[in-house]
């Protein structure tokens, strides 16, 4: 097969399968044992060991997956509950209360029965405003763990002075409060669409410092994390491993090689007439598509790649007896009749100095690229012949008369260069 | 026996290091979160349009009581300023005349309300009433706290003139910030603006302040109030004199959204009427009768009035002016010297 073959036969690819094929299990060259229907060492390994290990893991994942969505999973309802002495008023920390969900309930259960205890929200500024003339409060600053509050002493700014007695409200009378709820013994006070910068303040009362509260918060979480879904993501990931281990890798590599990139079909990118004009190419044989070299890595890791390469080397692959395709469209006939008609028509152009010297320079680097192609097809006179449709007298005519006029637009303009007068050429060509 | 002793030991090994492995994925409940401060760059109001309300309702009621009991007694809970004292006036006049004066209607229903973002305190919230049933013109209550512990108490109340452009403020979901007395790039800074409109009362268009000042219902009215007395008492040869001061200690002062401020502040004034020819200088007004409560004059007469004045102070700009949007005026002391 042909590595510049443009278009991929499938057949000859089955073709080529089947050699390999027999290849393989005939004779060979590597110097590798023959081996039977008996699989290999890396298939047993694959299938024996690997398998096996994904499969458990997959196995193990799903239980881990299915537990986490049954016992193992987190609770819906959190109570956190810390026991506070030593100040009489207690404070959350902004964010505290819509901690876990924007729905929570505060609970404080004074030690001693005979005081009154207030709960109360207000916004951060007022609660701040409140304690600040107190020589210290307390802070619940968050969740030491899923059960506990955190707790902080809070140092008061010592700015404000307390207010004289005659115009100081009780706590729960205070209009900062957007809920207030008092009664002796204990409290409970649910907030509900709690802000961020919603606060609870609890005042204990005089003189309940040194018993203290139990306080509790308690939400319902509306959002509990779904810690089954990753193992039951990861469980069906490994499965999938586990049927590939025991498949496709187990397979010997060169088995599921893709076989079908050997012949790549390509577009042919033949440049313009213009672009091969600007690169002195005028004149020139076509070049074919350019010689694909990666085809070869491919065909080097075949078996039997040797033989085909050495015999590649012995009979050029043009002459295995590819069609010879003849594209009217893309055939230059300028430069067609250029190689037929040969000295007589450069002899014409030699009026034109500037031209003369390019075709004379172009037409030997045109064709030492050329050569340097791998798999270029030379290019075949009679071809040209055929294809031809005008005869070599008239382009004579026309070129000396082509001469004439560029030498008529040198004396008039000066300096005409030889990239207009190339697609000068071009235009009148397609005129006629 | 050695063989299957180490290969039970192995097994054990391997079991243990699995149940080490999975022990850490079962009964979790998730990552302790912790508490994320607010991070709103905006300054919240300090109240909600609905504790705005339950605060003036609340005080309202208060007063509504107390001037049906026609008792002083509980105003001090909810009013203090200058309009506690208007109203202990008013309410001692009531005892006698039968009726609360018409001017001390406040309207329940609102039209506009005015809340400070400010953190600290003292805060103040102004608040624009609707107009009375009687077709008065509306009230502006100044609702002051003075510190975290004390409740919101009426300190001020202006009339509203008739026809008056009130100055825009911001909404109250969005709260607008309160001023300070030395508030600068207005045309006078609060305090200036209270005393200078204080001279402007006194001196009336002959004030060096006259100009900086629009012409407003109380100068007008003033200086009507006076010329008609001052007939009077110049037929027998008598002499009159009032004076003004402005109290910068009670203003109440709140930016407007066109960056102007308005401010609501009191203005002591004492009149003193002198007869000449001999004869007794007596009460110029029903409610200044009322005061005085006793028949003994004398040839001098000391009358104190507490006002309330409320003037928006704009921006400086070419022409300018500090114009009076609203006042209250009330005799609170009348004295025969």
């Amino acid at each position: 097969m042909s590595p510049d073959q443009d278009v991929v036969d499938p057949l000859k690819i089955n073709a080529e399968e089947s050699e390999s094929e027999i290849n393989d299990s005939g004779e060979n060259k590597d110097g590798e044992p023959k081996r039977a229907a008996r699989p290999t060492r890396h298939a047993m390994i694959m299938r024996g060991i690997v398998t096996p290990i994904f499969g458990l893991l997959a196995v193990a994942s799903v239980v881990l997956g299915v537990l986490n969505a049954t016992i193992w999973k987190p609770s819906a309802e959190i109570t956190a509950t810390s026991t506070i002495t030593g100040s009489r008023y207690i404070v959350t920390d902004p964010g505290v209360l819509p901690l876990l969900d924007r729905n929570v309930t505060l609970s404080v259960d004074s030690v001693s029965s005979s005081n009154e205890v207030c709960v109360a929200l207000g916004s951060s500024k007022d609660v701040a405003g409140w304690v600040a003339s107190e020589s210290s409060y307390t802070r619940i600053s968050g969740l030491a763990s899923w059960t506990s509050l955190a707790t902080q002493t809070g140092k008061a700014t010592g700015q404000v002075e307390a207010t004289s007695s005659e115009n100081a409200v009780e706590f729960k009378d205070s209009d900062m409060w957007s809920s207030v709820k008092c009664g002796k013994g204990d409290v409970s006070l649910t907030s509900a669409k709690t802000t961020d910068s919603t606060m609870a303040i609890i005042d204990l009362g005089k003189g309940a410092a040194s018993t203290g509260a139990q306080v509790s918060m308690h939400w319902v979480r509306s959002q509990v994390p779904d810690f089954a879904m990753p193992f039951y993501l990861s469980g069906g990931l490994l499965a999938v491993i586990a049927v590939l281990c025991a498949s496709v890798f187990a397979m010997p590599p060169h088995k599921r090689r893709k076989r079908v990139v050997e012949g790549k079909a390509t577009i042919h990118t033949d440049l313009s007439f213009a672009e091969r004009a600007e690169q002195g190419l005028v004149g020139a044989r076509l070049p074919e598509s350019v010689p694909a070299r990666k085809h070869r890595r491919h065909a080097a890791h075949r078996r039997g790649a040797a033989v085909e390469a050495e015999r590649e080397i012995n009979e050029p692959s043009e002459q295995v007896g590819t069609p010879v395709i003849v594209d009217p469209a893309s055939r230059n006939l300028v430069a067609d009749q250029q190689a037929a008609a040969g000295e007589s028509a450069a002899g014409i152009l030699l009026g034109g100095k500037d031209s003369a010297a390019e075709s004379s320079s172009a037409a030997p680097s045109v064709t030492g690229s050329a050569e340097s192609g791998e798999f270029a097809v030379s290019a075949k006179p009679t071809d040209e012949e055929a294809t031809s449709v005008i005869t070599s007298d008239e382009l004579a005519a026309y070129f000396a008369r082509l001469a004439q006029e560029v030498q008529q637009s040198n004396e008039a303009a000066g300096d005409v260069s030889e990239h207009g007068q190339t697609n000068e050429n071009e235009q009148e060509e397609g005129n006629r | 026996m050695n063989k299957r002793w180490n290969t039970w030991k192995k097994i054990g090994v391997a079991m243990a290091a699995s149940v080490a492995l999975v022990l850490p994925l079962a009964a979790c409940e998730g990552q302790l979160p912790t508490p994320t401060a607010a991070t709103s760059s905006k300054a919240a109001p300090d109240l909600t349009e609905a504790q705005e309300k339950k605060i003036r309702t609340k005080i309202l009621d208060t007063l509504a009581k107390a001037d049906e009991a026609r008792s002083a007694d509980g105003y001090k809970a909810v009013m203090g300023g200058p309009q506690l004292e208007i109203r202990t006036s008013q309410v001692t006049i009531a005892q006698k005349s039968g009726s609360m004066n018409k001017y001390a209607t406040i309207p329940k229903d609102i039209a506009q309300v005015v809340i400070p973002t400010d953190d600290g305190w003292p805060r103040s919230v102004f608040t624009i009433t609707t107009t009375t049933e009687d077709q008065q013109s509306q009230r502006l209550l100044v609702l002051d706290q003075n510190s975290a512990r004390e409740n919101y108490k009426l300190v001020a109340m202006a009339r509203l003139f008739d026809g008056v452009s009130m100055p825009k403020f911001e909404v109250p979901t969005s709260g607008s910030q309160m001023g300070t007395a030395k508030d600068e790039g207005l045309v006078v800074t609060p305090t200036e603006a209270l005393t200078q409109y204080a001279d402007v009362l006194q001196n009336g268009s002959n004030s060096k302040y006259a100009s900086t000042f629009a012409d407003d219902m109380l100068r007008q009215r003033i200086a009507t109030l006076t010329s008609t007395v001052q007939e009077g008492i110049a037929r027998n040869n008598g002499t009159q004199s009032q004076t003004f001061t402005a109290v910068p200690d009670q203003m109440w002062i709140m930016r407007t959204a066109d960056g102007g401020d308005l401010v609501v502040g009191r203005i002591d004034s004492v009149w003193t009427r002198q007869a000449g020819d001999g004869r007794e200088s007596q009460p110029a007004s029903d409610d200044e009768k009322i005061l005085y409560n006793s028949d003994q004059y004398t040839s001098t007469m000391k009358v104190t009035y507490v006002n309330v004045v409320a003037l928006y102070v704009p921006q400086s700009g070419d022409g300018a002016q500090v114009t009076a949007v609203g006042a209250d005026r009330q005799p609170v002391k009348v004295e025969a010297l």
